[in-house]
């Protein structure tokens, strides 16, 4: 049975996200004339959307002690950061591409916005279940 | 990853420009400077820019990194430029005189390029700090 909380917790995961998306796209514009300084992205969406899916591999632990090996589910899931190291934009080795790291930044900007309007809502919704609606 | 690292990463990449920013300015003010302490006409800087390196064991645990720094600013060491001008108290005996290493077409276009980095920094300072505010309305 799904919990109360559930749905609070899936948008909380991408709050953390984009948070840390926002983390990686300012330090990829802090370094945007850094010589050598590759860029990261953060990956979190197609992890994520896997881990709801279910499915993917398991690891069974039986002991205490052992280690989960195993694809992530949907509590233990989390964004991970990417560097890009295959291109290059400048004669130095620098591969930060400003116009799209803005338009990134604009965009995770606006998701995380609409993520803690939906995470609010969601909010008084328990609150009306709790309150007989009220 | 601290709530307000965000804003440290922006912070250091402003810093990093500003600094930019006050070396070229001084490359255009001593675009002529023909005497130093050195005895030699003023050398063009140039400022090295790094990428800050988060602590080693943090960086395995998804860190976005840690910004920029200047770690160093270097003197340009390409020749000066020679001016025929015998009348200059600088000139040496065939009436040449030393004119600083300084291009101001260059030192310009630098200076366009730390302005528009120093405004990306601006842009990104302001998406996380209107990201900081709309968290704090959650639960409201």
């Amino acid at each position: 049975m799904a919990g109360i909380f559930d749905r609070a917790d899936y948008l909380q995961k991408g709050l953390d996200a984009a948070w840390l998306r926002n983390s990686v796209i300012s330090n990829n514009i802090a370094n945007a004339e850094t010589p050598g300084f590759k860029s990261s992205r953060v990956k979190f969406e197609t992890v994520f959307k896997q881990a709801l899916e279910g499915g993917g591999f398991q690891a069974k632990m039986t002991r205490e002690g052992h280690r989960d090996f195993g694809d992530p589910t949907v509590s233990t899931v989390s964004a991970q950061v990417v560097e890009n190291d295959a291109t290059t934009m400048r004669m130095d080795g620098n591969n930060v591409d400003i116009d799209y790291e803005n338009a990134e930044l604009a965009k995770n900007y606006i998701y995380y916005n609409t993520l803690s309007e939906m995470l609010m809502s969601e909010y008084r919704k328990i609150d009306m279940a709790i309150n007989e609606g009220k | 990853m601290g709530f307000m690292d965000n804003m440290d990463i922006s912070a250091s990449g402003l810093t990093a420009q500003r600094m930019r920013m006050d070396v070229i300015s001084q490359n255009i003010a001593n675009a002529s400077t023909t005497r130093t302490a050195s005895g030699e006409p003023y050398r063009r800087r140039v400022t090295v820019l790094e990428q800050k390196q988060s602590a080693p064991f943090s960086s395995y645990l998804n860190a976005a990194g840690s910004g920029v720094a200047v770690t160093q600013i270097t003197e340009d060491m390409s020749d000066f430029l020679l001016e025929y001008d015998p009348e200059h108290p600088d000139a040496d005996e065939n009436g040449y005189v030393r004119l600083p290493n300084v291009d101001e077409v260059k030192e310009m276009l630098d200076m366009m390029s730390a302005t528009r980095a120093y405004e990306a920094n601006v842009t990104a300072l302001n998406a996380t700090k209107s990201m900081a505010m709309k968290a704090l309305e959650i639960g409201k």
